[in-house]
C-alpha cells in the first residue's frame, strides 16, 4: 500500500526538561508508526532505562545498547523483537552505575550511534531514539545522527522554557554539520479544564510559528500510567484501546507528512474504492 | 498588560530559529562539549579535593528550620517579581539576589536540572544540583524526614557550593550559589520567600 523511503530515518525525542513524556511519546509513536507499516526500532539511550521500565521486566533487565557499544554483544543479540512484526526495541542494557557518565560521553559525538545506524539501516525504516532529559551525551549524540527531533513540551509554565533551549541546541549542532531539524514541538499533559495548562498551550500557539508546533496534542490521562504499569503501549492496553491511544495514530500520520516518509512519486495517495 | 507566565519572546524565537534553520556546517566545528565527568563525590566544575577536605552540611526536614521572618515576605501586589512572564519574573528575582547576596555566581534550576537562570555558571552545575537531590533521597529514611532542604559543599581552600531547594507554585526548584559572600540563615529565608513569590501561579 505504501512505498518505504529509500533511506532510514532517525527521529529523536528530546527535551531539556524531565517528566514531559518523552518515553511515552517515543514508545507509543513508534507503535503507531509500526502499525502503519513502517519497520520501526525504538532505542533507549537513557541510563535510567525508561523504555524497559515501560515494558516488561524482561526488557528492563535485558542487555542492550550498552553491551553493543562495549562490544560484548552483537546487535542481533540485543534487539528485542516485539509481537508486532514491524516493531522492535533496543533497551539501554545493563549500564554499571560507575560507568554511566563515561557511557554518556561515549555517545556524545555521534560516532558510535552513527555506526549503529549504519548496521540497522537496511532493516528499519525508522529509528526512534528515546533520550534522557537535558542535553547530555546521549541526547546530543542521538540528535547528531538523526534527521528530525520532536520536543515534547508539557503544558505548564516552566516547561515552556525548553522551547528556546532546544532551538539553540539544534542551531549549535547544525553549525558543526549535523543535519537535524525540528519536526515540531508536541504539547503534552494538556489539561483542557485547567486554565493554567491551557494558557501555556495558547502562549505556544500564539508566540511560535505555526509550523513549529505539531497539530497533535497529548492530554493528561490516567491511561498512560495504566499502560506503563501493564508494560504495554497504550494501543495494546485493551482489546478496544482507550481513546487516548488513537491520538498517537494522529501523531504518526503527522510525523509521516512532516518527515515526508512517503515518496510522493511512488503513489499510494489515491483513494481506495470502498466497493467494487 | 501583564504577560502570562509562559509568554515567550517572539524575537528570541526568531533569532533561535534563524540558527536552527541555517545550512549545516556553516561554522568551523566547535563540538558542543559535555561537562567533564565528575569525580566520585563532587559535582562537575569543582576542583579536585585532597584527602578529607570535603565537608558536607545538610539541612533536613521542613522549611521551618529557620522560622520565617515576616519582613522577608513579599511586600505588595505591585512587586514586579509577582507579575509578567517567567523570564521577566526571573530577571527581577536576579536583580534582588545580586543586591542581597552580593557578587557571586549562582543559578536556578528545576528538579531535573533544567536551567531557569544562570549567572556565571554552566550547565554542569545545574545538572549537579539535580544529581545531588537524587543522590540524597535515600538518606530520608535514615533521618526520618521527607526531604533535604539544602546542601553546602565545602571544598579545599574554603570554596563553597550552596544549594537550597524550595517548593514553589511551579514545582520544586534548586537555587545554587558558589561562594556566597553574605549568606546567613536570614538570607536563606528571604531567598525562599522571594523565590516563592517569583514563581507563584
Amino acid at each position: 500500500m505504501f512505498n518505504p523511503p529509500t533511506r532510514m530515518l532517525g527521529l529523536t525525542i528530546a527535551s531539556p526538561k524531565g517528566g514531559v513524556g518523552k518515553t511515552t511519546v517515543a514508545l507509543n509513536a513508534a507503535f503507531a508508526l509500526s502499525r502503519r507499516g513502517w519497520r520501526t526500532l525504538v532505542v533507549d539511550t537513557d541510563p535510567a532505562g525508561a523504555i524497559g521500565l515501560s515494558l516488561t521486566r524482561r526488557v528492563a533487565e535485558a542487555p542492550g545498547l550498552y553491551e553493543y557499544v562495549s562490544r560484548t554483544r552483537a546487535l542481533s543479540e540485543v534487539i528485542v523483537q516485539t509481537k508486532v512484526p514491524e516493531l522492535a526495541v533496543l533497551p539501554i542494557g545493563r549500564v554499571p552505575p560507575e560507568e554511566g557518565w563515561s557511557f554518556q560521553a561515549l555517545l556524545a559525538d555521534g560516532a558510535v550511534l552513527s555506526r549503529f545506524l549504519t548496521e540497522v539501516g537496511h532493516h528499519y525504516h525508522l529509528v526512534v531514539f528515546d533520550t534522557p532529559s537535558g542535553f547530555g551525551g546521549a541526547t546530543l549524540g542521538a540528535m547528531r545522527v538523526s534527521r528530525h527531533v520532536i520536543c515534547p513540551v508539557q503544558a505548564e509554565p516552566i516547561s515552556a522554557r525548553s522551547v528556546l533551549k532546544i532551538l539553540d541546541v539544534i542551531g549549535s549542532l547544525r553549525e558543526v554539520g549535523a543535519q537535524v531539524e525540528l519536526l515540531g514541538f508536541l504539547i503534552t499533559m494538556l489539561q483542557a479544564r485547567e486554565e493554567g495548562s491551557m494558557q501555556v498551550a495558547e502562549d505556544l500557539w500564539r508566540n511560535l510559528p505555526r509550523e513549529l508546533i505539531l497539530d497533535t496534542t497529548i492530554a493528561r490521562d490516567s491511561a498512560f500510567l495504566e499502560a506503563s504499569a501493564a508494560g504495554v503501549p497504550l494501543g495494546l492496553l485493551r482489546r478496544r484501546p482507550p481513546a487516548s491511544a488513537l491520538i498517537f495514530d494522529q501523531l504518526a500520520a503527522e510525523i509521516e507528512a512532516r518527515a515526508r516518509l512517503v515518496d510522493q512519486a511512488e503513489g499510494g495517495h489515491e483513494p481506495i474504492s470502498l466497493v467494487d | 498588560m501583564s504577560r502570562s507566565l509562559s509568554w515567550i519572546d517572539p524575537n528570541a524565537v526568531q533569532q533561535a530559529l534563524s540558527r536552527a534553520h541555517q545550512a549545516p556546517g556553516s561554522r568551523a566545528p566547535v563540538t558542543p562539549q559535555m561537562p567533564p565527568p565528575p569525580p566520585a563525590s563532587l559535582p562537575p566544575g569543582l576542583p579536585e579535593p585532597g584527602p578529607s577536605d570535603l565537608t558536607v552540611e545538610m539541612e533536613l526536614g521542613t522549611e521551618d528550620l529557620y522560622p520565617p521572618d515576616p519582613a522577608a515576605e513579599a511586600s505588595s501586589s505591585s512587586d514586579p517579581r509577582r507579575h509578567g512572564s517567567l523570564a521577566e519574573r526571573l530577571r527581577s528575582f536576579a536583580v534582588w539576589v545580586e543586591a542581597e547576596i552580593g557578587p557571586t555566581r549562582w543559578f536556578l534550576a528545576d528538579e531535573q536540572g533544567m536551567g531557569l537562570h544562570a549567572a556565571g555558571v554552566g550547565e554542569a552545575d545545574m545538572v549537579a544540583s539535580a544529581m545531588l537531590a537524587r543522590a540524597l533521597r535515600p538518606l530520608r529514611g535514615f533521618f526520618d524526614t521527607d526531604r533535604v532542604e539544602s546542601v553546602t559543599l565545602e571544598l579545599a581552600g574554603g570554596r563553597k557550593l550552596y544549594t537550597v531547594w524550595c517548593d514553589t507554585g511551579l514545582g520544586r526548584v534548586a537555587l545554587g550559589l558558589q561562594d556566597p559572600r553574605r549568606l546567613t540563615p536570614a538570607n536563606v529565608d528571604k531567598l525562599r520567600a522571594w523565590l516563592r513569590d517569583a514563581l507563584h501561579v
